[in-house]
């Protein structure tokens, strides 16, 4: 652990108080190397008033001093490993309230993931509208991309939707973000290993029902030639989804609902691509997660508790955390798997929100011609928001 | 004499007045006269008395006059002579004094204001001095409140607050409840209205929506199993409300709470009008009594009409009501017997109507329109001996009514997939059809009850010593049936995915018919100064002609009921007695099952079997299998009621006090609940087939298969819930106090009910593990409490001031919420039993708990919690005032001020507001 801190003092020569911030930056444990220091070059200390959005960069801990307010903070460094090779770190504290002559802050940093695997290249959960004005979701589709140089096999990743929701906050015990994602539906993409290649660049497209919409719905898409559909089974007359037998189903190992699994439509909640890494029932039987949580409301105080299952942080490949602006509160996991959100609309029950999606930027292209889509961990900075869906 | 005819025939005496003075004037001119001018005028403001009534009588002649706006009265040529000259005006005492008239004069009268022959108004609900806890709400106390539906008059019981109109929904009543809740519905179903001897039967209404979901309008008009519709009772015609809170007498059965008993007026009565605007309402009414053949016979009507909206800023849902009534009094009397005969015809109309906003929604066609029309003829023979007769007084009352109610429902239905239609009307496998993506779905429902009720009651008085025995015993029949078409739609586009319902004919119901008996004495004794009064009383149910397979087939329900009151001898504090009164009760009621807890529609279950997809939507295959479900609980029973209470009531002067404790319990109220049962089927395998093949429809054969077993639930009718109520009512009103012109009455009371099941649930969970839903395999039964406590303590605090003099009568009530309290019972997660496959219950042991499946049955829940919000004061004004004779301005203004402070609670800060509702109304007299 590395302790930087400077004395701070308020100085108000324009009338406007400013705080004294002292950092205390974390290392991340479990590193190879027992002793890392960290670099002088490369520091970037990043404070983000959410109110005005006013950004200050600092490249020392020396002498921060900031409005009060309210601040999202990001840090990137580098660590030297005692060989040849650095290793980036990065932190994200979110929602600090910067008041008073000084405040102290404690900076967790995370090794900066090598980006080399599948990622989100798109995800649409919006859904469409009818030409009569109502909800259709059928439509709702996945896109993952190998965003590597190499040939990779997507067997047996999963596709996870978070238990929680980002605009509502209660404090869940045990908080276990630092070593899972508490999730709420599992679909897995089947295959003993080597089943379902993906080349690099190229991308699965993974759907609700894989047919093409139009026929029921002019203004939904052609989804017909999804490598994968969800496929939730039934025998109940009201629970019927479209099977179509050309594509394969996702296996579907957990599920909150009895009824049909929709991707929430308003975009509360994150979505996560993981590496199953262990056996369906051993999975069952071994990760589930049990809760408990006090629900503060005018009306009362509710001591609920609730039952769902945990994803290993381990097994991400990639995290997207999605919300809206009016009613943000937190992000769903670690700081590790994602420091932002994107979002497809701004406030809640936005009537334009449909025919909507979030798409990954592209980061650069390689000189064999490859788009590699830029994967920062910070889904703010790494997808367009509100983009046009690419199977429109 | 003359005072009296006004007041009751103001206007004929008036205009006889005016007919008759010009002739006599005629009559007298002569020599020996001259004029005589009186001026009449309040004694202490002089102000010229308008209308004062002036009669002159000599020995052989008499004079009348009525004085003009300045208080004149003109003789212009009256005899000389001896008079005696008598003044009399509404309002002031009478003048008379001998006048000896001997040459032309004018003279000033001035009268006295008589307060005590004004008659002051009550306008709170009084405690009845009778055998059980009731209160009384006289005609001057509906017309002060101002209502617009039966509902607002609950606010006059203790415990009950004002509130604004709710007529986007039932309006169902709850008597000595501090809370609700919709799994008792027994609530409301479970108290008795009564109109003029005849009770409202609700039995037969099948009027709803099957398969609406929680947003559709339907669910919150409903009032199928919930008794009476308070909208649908206008107040207009009420000259009075009994409800009995306590223990009724035996006479009211077929009830578990209590009884509302309504009597209309019956009696001649001038025109009257009465127009009511509010924010959400219009109120026209219209009525009259008319006396004929000597007062023997009175002819009644009145009509009304409302016109409301749920929302004042919304125009598309609207609630409006017709009523009429005619009703026929007519008596015989002899010296020794004396028989009315009382008819009325009444109808009433009540129609709801739900559209969509066209100018923001894409889909306009929608709505939802809701009608009921009533009409009942009712009879009653009342045959009542004189004093020191034998004979018993015998009353005969007699009822029929039809209704013809049309519940319908348009709207338009988008699906996202292939969705099957729910049209086989017959058991075993077939092939299913697709519903359209988009269709208009349109849902009729023809509910048509006929109800009959006959009572036959007879009393008898017998007296043994210090011991007075009134007797009475009787049979009441009660008849519903349901003629009308029932469900109507065109079954391949239905209106909600009906999943689990197919039309019905309400017809195809058998009718339903109770039949009850019951006796009962009134015992006083009167033992020195003390007297006590008890009155034991039976009374049975029986259900004739109910099919053997239903337990309630020949069995008979006996109610056990008894109230007693000891009052004791006055004592005088001051040289004023003190009266004081205890009494008791206990009762068993019980309330039973309707048409729909009996006959419910029959359960369908589809499963599929088989949903193959293909581009080509000529070579889609959906095949299913249907099972029909008979939901109907044989076994169940009529929901009891044990009550009992103590109470005490003392009088001193003009003030009284009253207070009443009582407990309650139910355990056996109507729920629904759910069932399960496991069905076998054949899951066929779309993938199983070589789909780039498929040239044509495929056949079964070609799919594999493989059979299985799945748990599927349905809802039944069961005793399941329990009610449990305990409270104390209290009720203080004072003298009128003279200087202020003011009467105080304080009432309120303490309510704790306790809402909850008396039998364990099922309660499938959601979860899907491994591609199965955990619900198809099993489904845990849970024995826990459902339910919650709610508390409240409520006091009222009613000033009414009336100046007669001025015809103005206001009252300000600060109704006064002390508390509420809300307890969730913490349920329990984990199941002690399940039911697997077999359909067999297996205990859930440890063994069961680390199940990788079975595990899951161990629920996520809350683990109960209180809810506390502290006091709360609103402050209602209320005014009256007669303009002349003949109009009458009223308004009121419900939280004109309110006293809600802010209150944390757990830790955050809760802010109140309450916006206030008003609104006033004009009655003519004429």
């Amino acid at each position: 652990m590395l302790l930087l801190v400077w004395p701070g003092c308020r100085n108000t020569p324009d009338n406007i108080n400013r705080t004294a911030v002292i950092v205390t930056l974390k290392l991340p444990e479990n590193l190879m190397n027992a002793n890392p220091v960290l670099l002088n070059e490369g520091l970037v200390y990043s404070f983000k008033n959410i109110s005005t959005g006013q950004v200050f960069t600092f490249a020392e801990t020396k002498a921060i001093l900031l409005p009060e307010g309210l601040y999202d903070c990001f840090f990137e460094g580098w660590l030297s490993s005692g060989t040849s090779d650095k290793i980036k770190i990065k932190a994200y504290a979110p929602s600090l309230q910067i008041l008073g002559s000084s405040v102290s802050i404690e900076l967790k940093s995370f090794k900066a993931p090598a980006k080399s695997g599948f990622v989100f290249e798109e995800l649409f959960f919006t859904g469409v509208l009818t030409p009569q004005g109502k909800q259709y979701h059928g439509c709702s589709y996945f896109k993952i991309r190998n965003n590597s140089d190499k040939l990779l096999y997507a067997d047996s990743l999963v596709i996870c939707e978070s238990r929680f929701i980002s605009t509502q906050k209660w404090d869940y015990q045990p908080d276990i973000r630092s070593q899972a994602m508490p999730v709420f539906a599992v679909y897995m993409i089947p295959g003993k290993g080597k089943d379902v290649p993906v080349k690099p660049g190229e991308s699965l497209l993974i759907a609700d029902i894989a047919i093409d919409h139009r026929k029921a719905n002019l203004n939904a898409y052609n989804l017909s030639g999804a490598n994968f559909e969800w496929f939730d089974n039934s025998s109940r007359p009201s629970i019927q989804d479209t099977d179509n037998p050309l594509v394969p189903n996702l296996d579907k190992i957990y599920c909150y609902t009895l009824s049909i699994w929709v991707p929430h439509n308003r975009g509360f909640r994150s979505y996560a691509l993981a590496r199953m890494k262990t056996d369906k029932d051993s999975y069952l039987r071994d990760y589930i997660y049990e809760y408990s949580y006090v629900m503060k409301l005018p009306s009362g105080v509710f001591p609920m508790t609730g039952k769902g299952y945990k994803m290993p942080n381990a097994w991400m490949e990639d995290v997207v955390n999605c919300s809206i602006e009016s009613d943000y509160v937190w992000n769903l996991v670690d700081p590790s798997l994602d420091t932002g959100w994107t979002y497809v609309s701004k406030i809640d029950h936005d009537k334009t929100r449909y025919n909507k999606s979030v798409r990954r930027k592209i980061a650069y292209v390689t000189r064999e011609g490859l788009e590699i889509l830029q994967d920062t961990n910070n889904s703010s900075d790494d997808f367009i928001p509100a983009a046009q869906p690419s199977m429109k | 004499m003359l005072l009296t005819i006004y007041k009751r025939f103001g206007l004929t005496a008036l205009l006889f007045s005016f007919l008759t003075f010009p002739a006599l004037c005629q009559q007298v001119k002569g020599e020996n006269h001259g004029r005589l001018i009186l001026n009449i005028q309040e004694r202490f403001t002089h102000i010229p008395l308008v209308q004062a009534s002036v009669s002159l009588k000599s020995a052989s002649k008499q004079f009348y006059s009525l004085a003009d706006k300045d208080g004149n009265c003109i003789f212009d040529a009256l005899p000389y002579g001896k008079y005696l000259l008598k003044v009399s005006c509404v309002g002031y005492q009478n003048y008379g004094e001998d006048f000896v008239f001997s040459s032309a004069t004018s003279k000033t009268i001035t009268m006295t204001l008589n307060t005590r022959q004004l008659k002051e108004v009550t306008i709170t609900a009084s405690e009845t001095r009778g055998m059980t806890s009731s209160s009384t709400i006289t005609r001057e106390a509906i017309e002060h409140i101002q209502p617009t539906s039966f509902s607002d008059l609950l606010e006059l019981l203790p415990g009950g607050s004002s509130k604004d109109p709710k007529m986007g929904s039932a309006n169902t009543i709850s008597l000595r409840e501090a809370g609700k809740s919709s799994d008792h519905n027994i609530s409301s179903l479970g108290v008795a209205f009564v109109i003029d001897g005849t009770p409202i039967n609700t039995d037969a209404n099948l009027q709803f929506l099957p398969g609406a979901n929680a947003s559709d309008p339907d669910i919150s008009r409903r009032s199928v199993n919930k008794g009476v519709d308070m909208r649908m009772i206008p107040t207009d015609d009420i000259e009075k409300v009994e409800i009995v809170r306590g223990i009724p007498s035996v006479d009211y059965g077929d009830l578990t709470g209590g009884v509302v008993k309504i009597v209309r007026k019956s009696k001649p009565s001038p025109w009257e009008a009465r127009i009511k605007v509010d924010e959400y309402s219009k109120l026209y009414s219209v009525g009259k009594g008319f006396g004929l053949n000597k007062q023997r016979t009175t002819l009644n009507f009145n009509v009304d009409f409302l016109d409301s909206k749920v929302d004042p800023r919304n125009n598309f849902e609207k609630y409006k009501r017709l009523t009429g009534s005619l009703r026929l009094s007519q008596q015989w009397t002899n010296p020794s017997w004396r028989l009315r005969w009382q008819t009325a015809l009444d109808y009433t109309g009540s129609f709801d109507d739900v559209k969509r906003d066209p100018d923001i929604s894409l889909i306009k066609e929608d709505f939802y329109k809701s009608s009921y029309n009533k009409t009942s003829f009712n009879n009653g023979v009342f045959f009542k001996p004189k004093k020191k007769s034998i004979l018993p007084s015998i009353d005969l009352s007699s009822s029929i009514s039809f209704e013809n109610s049309l519940l319908e429902r348009r709207k338009f239905i988008s699906i996202v997939r292939d969705t099957p239609i729910p049209n086989n009307m017959e058991e075993g496998e077939h092939d299913g059809v697709y519903l359209p993506y988009q269709y208009m779905a349109e849902f009729q429902s023809e509910g048509k009850p006929i109800y009959a009720f006959a009572k036959l009651k007879s009393n008898w008085e017998l007296s043994l010593g210090v011991m007075k025995n009134k007797l009475a015993a009787g049979v009441e029949w009660n008849y519903s049936k349901n003629i009308g078409r029932g469900e109507m739609y065109d079954i391949n586009r239905p209106i909600t995915p009906l999943w689990n319902s197919r039309p019905r004919a309400f017809k195809d119901i058998p009718a339903y018919q109770k039949l009850a008996f019951f006796m009962e004495d009134n015992i006083t004794l009167s033992l020195g100064s003390h007297i006590f009064y008890f009155t034991p009383g039976i009374r049975t149910l029986s259900f004739p002609g109910m099919s053997k397979l239903y337990t309630l087939h020949n069995r008979v329900y006996w109610e056990a009921r008894i109230n007693a009151k000891w009052g004791f001898k006055e004592l005088f504090i001051a040289g004023h007695p003190l009266i004081i009164e205890l009494g008791g009760g206990w009762g068993r009621t019980s309330k039973v099952p309707t048409l729909e807890h009996l006959y419910p529609n029959k359960h369908y279950n589809d499963i599929i079997q088989l949903n193959y997809y293909h581009e080509n939507i000529d070579f889609r295959r959906l095949h299913l299998r249907t099972y029909i479900v008979d939901k109907t609980n044989y076994a169940l029973q009529t929901a009891r009621n044990e009550k009992w209470e103590l109470r005490a009531d003392l009088t001193y002067r003009d003030n009284r006090f009253s207070v009443t404790y009582f407990k309650e319990a139910l355990n056996s109220g109507f729920r629904s609940v759910s069932y399960f049962h496991p069905y076998a089927f054949r899951k066929y395998d779309v993938k199983s087939i070589d789909h780039a093949s498929v040239k044509e429809k495929p056949k079964l054969e070609d799919f594999k298969y493989e059979d299985k077993i799945i748990l599927d639930g349905y809802s039944r009718s069961q005793n399941g819930s329990a009610l449990y109520k305990e409270g104390i009512e209290f009720q203080y009103s004072s003298g009128r106090i003279r200087s202020i012109r003011s009467k105080f009455t304080l009432n309120g009371a303490w309510f704790r009910t306790t809402y909850t099941n008396s039998m364990p649930l099922f309660r499938p969970v959601s979860t899907v593990i491994d591609n199965e839903a955990v619900r198809d395999s099993y489904v845990g039964l849970y024995d826990y409490n459902e339910g919650h406590l709610s508390e409240r303590f409520n006091s009222n605090l009613i000033a009414d001031t009336q100046i007669p003099e001025l015809g103005l009568i206001f009252s300000t009530t600060a109704q006064c919420l002390w508390f509420t309290r809300k307890q969730v019972f913490p349920k329990e997660t984990r199941p002690f039993a399940y039911m697997d496959t077999s359909g067999t219950l297996q205990a859930f042991d440890e063994a069961a708990a680390s199940h990788p499946v079975l595990q899951h049955l161990v629920r996520e829940a809350n683990e109960g919690y209180t809810t506390y919000v502290p006091i709360g004061i609103n402050l209602n004004f209320k005014a009256t005032k007669e303009l002349g004779n003949f109009l009458k301005v009223a308004l009121f203004v419900n939280r004109i001020l309110d006293y809600h402070p802010d209150y944390y609670s757990y830790g955050l800060l809760v802010r109140r507001q309450v916006d206030a509702y008003f609104g006033m109304e004009l009655n003519w007299k004429l």
